[in-house]
């Protein structure tokens, strides 16, 4: 067990060393920020419009992709690039373990950088309109989105370099714009499986949520699902890689 | 085994073992040493053959990893991270439970000042000394060193050799490779030669050098008559060639026994005086010298 502890808390140190963070998080705000500005003149249903339109759109849609990219892409791919890999390879530990715990630490990184801009979000339609009924939907949904796109970035980043410009380029090009024009792909679109189990949680969600979904429907278990199958899918993947690849 | 990146062949049907003492691996650069370590380690697939390190293959079972540690070549450090804290993230990660083993394995490179500065910062010599502490606070039967004097100052250089030497008396498989020939010399038992990725030679210098019996050996004979011996020496049916020098002789020889008692014999015979014989080329740097370049 301590194995697997000391490589999970060091994972996530070098994953959110001082500097990066604070951008992380100053990203994470902007929604928050932005929702503050809008909402000045908007009251009730406008502004819980808002609060999901800006949640969807820029928070899960954008800031928590961004940073569950870099950081997925990163778990494994810096310990290549730094050739510090032959470092925690070489350790009577499995790949399947190594695969794992790199991947969840990746996963928490970028869900509590997430949280922050959730709670940020929520904290601000709380301040204009006094509802935190939302903040614990948008939380669940942040996780999610973190945890799928964290998933898939892991065996990537290690795969290659250009994991991040790859993902990038699906994030803005894919989902922002071809899914947004065929919602029937909306089911490959993780912060719309995000957006999803935000709606099944949260109460009487605003009718712009169904655009927003695409061809998605609220649901809580599935988007639970595929965060479970798509972390193991990736596990084993990365693991499989780990044997087969020269790590050096 | 063979290792080749597509067109590379960068190991070539090598097959050799390394078993307890200190056994250097010698080859010039791109001769393939880092190669055959990475694939002993299971870093590196084989393309053709078969590894076993302590009866298992690295390359599938991590288990053996709880008794073999590598001390890269390249930086494998984490610029972040204290020496202390690096040390302490080895320990863990190999299982580790004797707390007081970083602090040693600290201790023991003369990194206990340094320990709590960040790895980043550290000269090269720092660094490599707090990755041979990394790798040896996991208390491994199987050291392997790859170019670990690299960086290091003279004084630290000697004592990491007694370190290694020291393991290699405890009975612990340590394999060093090193441009520093001298220095391998010194803390080898024997030595495992490989050039363009194939092996040259393995054993004690000595061994290799008398194994070469195409290339004779030179030795430089002191003496007051040079001229007398060196004509007396033509009679010795040892000494295939003999030239003189600034204080004697040196002679060619492929048996250089015979040499070694017929030249104070005939010394005697014509009444000169000898005051030294001395092999010029049993040396490791020779013998890698004519193992390199194929004489």
């Amino acid at each position: 067990m301590r194995p697997i502890a000391a490589l999970f808390v060091t994972s996530l140190r070098q994953a959110l060393p001082v500097r990066r963070t604070i951008i992380f998080v100053l990203i994470q705000l902007i929604p928050a920020l932005v929702y503050l500005l809008s909402t000045q003149n908007r009251t009730g249903a406008a502004a819980l419009e808002s609060f999901v339109a800006i949640g969807a759109g820029m928070l899960l849609g954008l800031a928590v992709p961004v940073v569950a990219i870099v950081l997925g892409a990163g778990a494994l791919g810096s310990e290549r690039r730094d050739e510090t890999l032959s470092f925690i390879a070489l350790r009577p530990i499995p790949r399947s373990a190594l695969a794992g715990v790199k991947t969840f630490a990746a996963i928490i990184a970028a869900t509590a950088i997430g949280l922050i801009g959730a709670l940020a979000l929520g904290v601000a339609h709380v301040v204009e309109h006094g509802n935190a009924s939302l903040i614990v939907a948008m939380a669940i949904a942040v996780f999610v989105t973190a945890s799928l796109y964290t998933s898939v970035l892991v065996p990537l980043g290690f795969l290659t370099d250009r994991a991040v410009l790859i993902a990038m380029v699906y994030l803005f090009i894919f989902e922002g714009g071809v899914v947004s024009a065929l919602p029937a792909l909306a089911t490959i679109s993780p912060w719309r499986i995000g957006l999803s189990i935000f709606g099944a949680v949260a109460s009487d969600p605003p009718p712009i949520l169904d655009e927003l979904m695409g061809s998605l429907t609220p649901s809580a278990i599935a988007p639970l699902v595929a965060v479970v199958v798509v972390y193991a899918v990736s596990v084993a993947f990365t693991t499989v890689m780990l044997r087969q690849r020269d790590l050096a | 085994m063979s290792k080749w990146f597509g067109q590379k062949v960068a190991v070539s049907g090598l097959s050799c073992s390394f078993g307890p003492g200190v056994t250097g691996l010698l080859g010039p650069n791109g001769a393939g040493k880092t190669t055959l370590f990475r694939m002993i380690t299971g870093l590196t697939s084989v393309s053709n053959g078969k590894i076993t390190v302590l009866g298992k293959n690295p390359r599938t079972s991590t288990s053996v990893f709880a008794s073999v540690a590598l001390v890269p070549d390249e930086d494998a450090v984490y610029g972040d991270l204290t020496g202390r804290q690096f040390v302490r993230y080895s320990a863990a990660l190999s299982n580790v439970t004797d707390r007081d083993k970083p602090e040693e394995a600290l201790s023991v490179v003369q990194m206990g000042d340094a320990a709590d500065r960040a790895i980043g910062g550290y000269s090269k010599g720092m660094r490599q000394r707090i990755k041979v502490a990394a790798a040896i606070v996991t208390d491994p039967d199987v050291l392997i060193l790859d170019e670990p004097l690299n960086g290091t100052d003279p004084i630290q250089r000697a004592h990491l050799i007694e370190l290694f030497e020291g393991f290699g008396e405890q009975g612990k498989t340590v394999i060093v490779s090193s441009h520093v020939l001298e220095e391998v010399e010194r803390v080898s038992d024997r030595v495992v030669a490989i050039v363009d990725g194939r092996l040259a030679a393995a054993g004690s210098v000595e061994a290799i050098r008398a194994s070469m019996h195409d290339i004779p050996y030179v030795v430089r004979i002191s003496t007051d008559a040079p001229r007398r011996l060196g004509a007396a020496l033509f009679e010795s049916s040892a000494a295939m060639s003999v030239t003189g020098t600034d204080d004697g002789i040196s002679v060619s020889t492929n048996d250089i026994t015979t040499l070694g008692k017929d030249t104070p014999r005939m010394a005697a015979d014509i009444g000169a005086r000898i005051t030294g014989f001395r092999p010029q080329d049993q040396s490791l740097e020779s013998v890698f010298r004519y193992l390199v370049e194929g004489r």
